[in-house]
C-alpha cells in the first residue's frame, strides 16, 4: 500500500466536433453532409497526486484542466490511458468514487435553486448515506466554520454569489470527502469571499488531510492553497514543480493598472515616481499601467508610493497573463 | 497502479438507493408544491376543455346514442375526459431538461453524485407529474362535477384510478427519459418527444374512449400500449374499478419495463459521449 490519491498514466482524450459553414447554405450543407472536426483535449497527460497534498492545474482557456478533473471524478470517460483515483477507476466505479471524493464548481451550482441551502443538505446527507448523528455532528460544524447560520433557511437563488459559494462547498463537504476537486472555486467571488473560501479549503488541507486539486485563473489561489502546480497548455503537462518554482520563475512581474483623478483645474496628472524594478508599459491620458519586477520591490511597497504620489481613482493589481507564462516555460524549455 | 490504504466508503444496498429517490421525490413535491398556485393557473385551460365537450356531447346524444358508441353516458364521458386530462397534463417538458445538462455540461454536477442519472431524474420528474397530476384533478373533478353532474363513484374507482394513474405516469417516464437519452447524440430531442406525446394522446384516447374510434383505428389502439397509459386508468376511475386493474397494472408495469431497456443501452452509451461542454 501507498499513499498515491491519484494517478494518471497517459490521458488522452478525444472527441469530434461537428462544423458548419456560415449562413443558409452551410446550413443545407451541414445537413446533407455533416462534417466534424477531431478535437484533443488531453494528449497524454501523466498525473500522480500523493494523498494530503494540494495541486493546482492551471493553464489558458481550453487547456485541458475540467477535462482532467471531469476524467478524475468519472464524469467523462478518456479515449485513452489509465486512471486510478483512491485505487478506483473513475468511469467504471463513479458511484464509489463519488462516496469518498467531492467536486466543486465554480462556475455551475450543485444546490437545489429553489431549496434552502439546509435542505439541501439533508438530501445530500440521504445521497451520500450518511448516519443521522454524524451528518448532525458534521453540519453543526461546518456551518459554524462557514458562518452558515443566516443562510440555511434562504431559498439558494436568493443568496449571493459569495453566500452560494460557501453554501456550495460545505454541500461539498459534508460526507468528509479524502479529495477535494475545485474547479475554478473563487471566478467572480470579491476579495472577501475569495480569502473566506481560500482559508475554509487550506485549513481542510492542513487540518484534516483533505487532497486538495484545484484548477484556476487566479494566481492567488494558487499561491495560497497549493504547495505544488501543474501547468498544462493544449492538451500536454509543461511545467510540474513546487508552486514557489514557478513564482521565483514565472510569476515575478505583476502588473499595476492605475486609473487616476484629474487635480480638479484640469491640469494633467503628476509624472510617476522613479522606483527601481517599475516599468511603465502603457499610459493614457487618466491611466498609467506599469510592471513591477516583485523580486527588485514588493508589489505593496510599489502600491502605496503610487497612491502617495499620484491623484489615484482606482488601482487593480494582476499577474501576467497566463499565455505568457506558457510562452515563458516553452522558452526555458528549449533554452535547456 | 498503486491503491491507498484506507477503507473506502461504497454505496449501501439498492435500498438505499431506492431511499434516495424518494428523497429526491420528496424534495420535488415540497419545491413543486411551491408553486401550486401558478400550476392551478394553467390548468384554467382544462375547465375550457371540459365545458366546450360537455356541450359537443350534450348536441351529439341528440343524435346519436352515446352510450351505444362509446359505452359511456354523457356524464361519464365529460368525467372520463377530466381524468385523462388531469392525467396527460401531469406529463410537462421537463425531458429538455436532459437537452440542456447535456449541452451546457451541466450533466457533471448530477454525475458527481452517488446517485445513477436516470435514477435523480425518476425522483425529481416523476415527483413533478405528481403534484401536476394531483393539482390538474383538484381542478378537473370540481369543473366536472359543475358541467356534468355527479356520476357514481365509488371510493374502490378512486383508488384503481388513481394507483392505475400513478403507475402509468411513472411507466410513461421510462419511455420519455429513454427518448431524452437521444441528447447524447443529438442537440435537441424535443421533437421527438412531441412525437411521443402526441401519439400518447391521440392513440391513448385522451379525448373519448377508444370504443368510438372508426373500427380499423380502434384495432391499432387496442393493439398499442398507449391506452394503459390513457384511457386504461380513466376507465377504471370512471367505470371499471378494481375490475381489470391487475391486467392493466400488470401491462402498465411491462409496458415500464421494457422501457428501461433502451433507456439503460442508450444512458451507458451515452455517457461515452459526453463531452466537455462549457469548461
Amino acid at each position: 500500500m501507498t499513499d498515491i490519491a491519484v494517478e494518471a498514466r497517459g490521458v488522452e482524450k478525444r472527441y469530434r466536433r461537428r462544423v458548419r459553414d456560415p449562413g443558409l447554405s452551410g446550413l443545407f450543407r451541414s445537413l446533407l453532409s455533416p462534417r466534424y472536426e477531431e478535437v484533443l483535449a488531453l494528449g497524454g497527460v501523466d498525473l500522480a497526486l500523493k494523498t494530503g497534498e494540494s495541486l493546482a492545474l492551471i493553464g489558458p482557456n481550453g487547456a485541458g484542466k475540467s477535462t482532467t478533473i471531469k476524467i478524475l471524478t468519472g464524469i467523462l470517460f478518456p479515449t485513452k490511458g489509465e486512471v486510478k483515483v483512491l485505487g478506483l477507476t473513475p468511469w467504471e466505479q463513479r458511484a464509489a468514487l463519488a462516496m469518498n471524493v467531492a467536486t466543486v464548481f465554480g462556475q455551475r451550482s450543485q444546490l437545489w435553486y429553489h431549496l434552502p441551502a439546509g435542505e439541501t443538505f439533508d438530501l445530500l446527507a440521504r445521497i451520500y448515506e450518511l448516519d443521522r448523528a454524524e451528518y448532525r455532528r458534521r453540519r453543526e460544524e461546518l456551518v459554524e466554520r462557514f458562518e452558515l447560520q443566516p443562510l440555511l433557511r434562504t431559498a439558494v437563488r436568493k443568496l449571493s454569489l459569495g453566500e452560494r459559494m460557501r453554501c456550495e462547498v460545505a454541500a461539498a463537504l459534508l460526507h468528509r470527502p479524502r479529495i477535494l476537486f475545485l474547479d475554478e472555486p473563487t471566478i467572480g467571488l470579491d476579495v472577501i469571499a475569495k480569502q473566506q473560501i481560500r482559508g475554509i479549503v487550506r485549513e481542510l488541507n492542513e487540518k484534516e488531510g483533505v487532497t486538495v486539486l484545484l484548477t484556476s485563473h487566479d494566481a492567488g489561489d494558487v499561491e495560497q492553497l497549493c504547495k505544488r502546480v501543474v501547468v498544462i497548455n493544449r492538451g500536454q503537462v509543461v511545467f510540474d514543480d513546487r508552486v514557489s518554482t514557478l513564482r521565483r520563475r514565472y510569476l515575478r512581474r505583476k502588473v499595476i493598472d492605475l486609473q487616476l483623478r484629474d487635480g480638479g483645474d484640469g491640469s494633467p496628472p503628476p509624472p510617476l515616481p522613479e522606483i527601481p524594478g517599475v516599468r511603465l508599459i502603457k499610459a493614457s491620458a487618466m491611466g498609467r499601467k506599469l510592471e513591477v519586477d516583485t523580486d527588485q520591490r514588493p508589489i505593496a511597497e510599489v502600491v502605496s508610493q503610487m497612491m502617495a504620489a499620484l491623484p489615484v481613482a482606482d488601482v487593480t493589481v494582476e499577474d501576467p497573463p497566463m499565455e505568457e507564462i506558457i510562452a515563458a516555460i516553452y522558452r526555458d524549455e528549449a533554452a535547456s | 497502479m498503486t491503491a491507498v490504504g484506507l477503507e473506502l466508503r461504497r454505496p449501501g444496498p439498492p435500498h438505499r438507493q431506492v431511499w434516495k429517490v424518494v428523497g429526491v421525490l420528496g424534495v420535488t413535491l415540497r419545491t413543486r408544491a411551491a408553486y401550486a398556485g401558478q400550476i392551478i393557473l394553467r390548468t384554467a385551460f382544462l375547465a375550457l376543455v371540459l365545458f366546450s365537450f360537455s356541450q359537443l356531447w350534450a348536441a351529439t346524444s341528440l343524435s346519436v346514442d352515446v352510450r351505444a358508441v362509446t359505452g359511456f353516458t354523457v356524464a361519464q364521458l365529460i368525467w372520463y375526459l377530466a381524468f385523462t386530462e388531469a392525467t396527460v397534463s401531469g406529463i410537462p417538458f421537463r425531458e429538455s431538461e436532459v437537452d440542456q445538462e447535456v449541452r451546457s455540461g451541466d450533466i457533471a454536477t448530477r454525475l458527481i453524485r452517488p446517485l445513477a442519472y436516470p435514477a435523480f431524474h425518476f425522483g425529481s420528474q416523476v415527483g413533478d407529474r405528481l403534484v401536476r397530476f394531483g393539482l390538474n384533478l383538484c381542478v378537473g373533478v370540481p369543473v366536472a362535477l359543475l358541467v356534468a353532474g355527479p356520476i357514481a363513484l365509488r371510493p374502490l374507482n378512486v383508488v384503481a384510478g388513481l394507483v392505475a394513474a400513478v403507475t402509468a405516469l411513472a411507466a410513461d417516464w421510462v419511455w420519455t427519459f429513454s427518448i431524452s437519452m437521444l441528447a447524447f447524440w443529438f442537440e435537441d430531442t424535443s421533437g421527438v418527444q412531441l412525437l411521443y406525446r402526441r401519439a400518447t394522446m391521440l392513440l391513448g384516447g385522451l379525448l373519448v374512449p377508444l370504443e368510438a374510434y372508426p373500427d380499423w383505428l380502434g384495432k391499432v389502439c387496442q393493439a398499442l400500449p398507449f391506452r394503459f397509459m390513457v384511457a386504461g386508468p380513466a376507465r377504471m376511475f370512471v367505470a371499471d374499478g378494481v375490475r381489470g386493474l391487475g391486467t392493466l397494472l400488470g401491462a402498465e408495469l411491462i409496458y415500464g419495463a421494457a422501457g428501461l431497456v433502451p433507456l439503460l443501452v442508450l444512458y451507458r452509451l451515452g455517457l461515452r459521449r459526453v463531452t466537455s461542454q462549457g469548461g
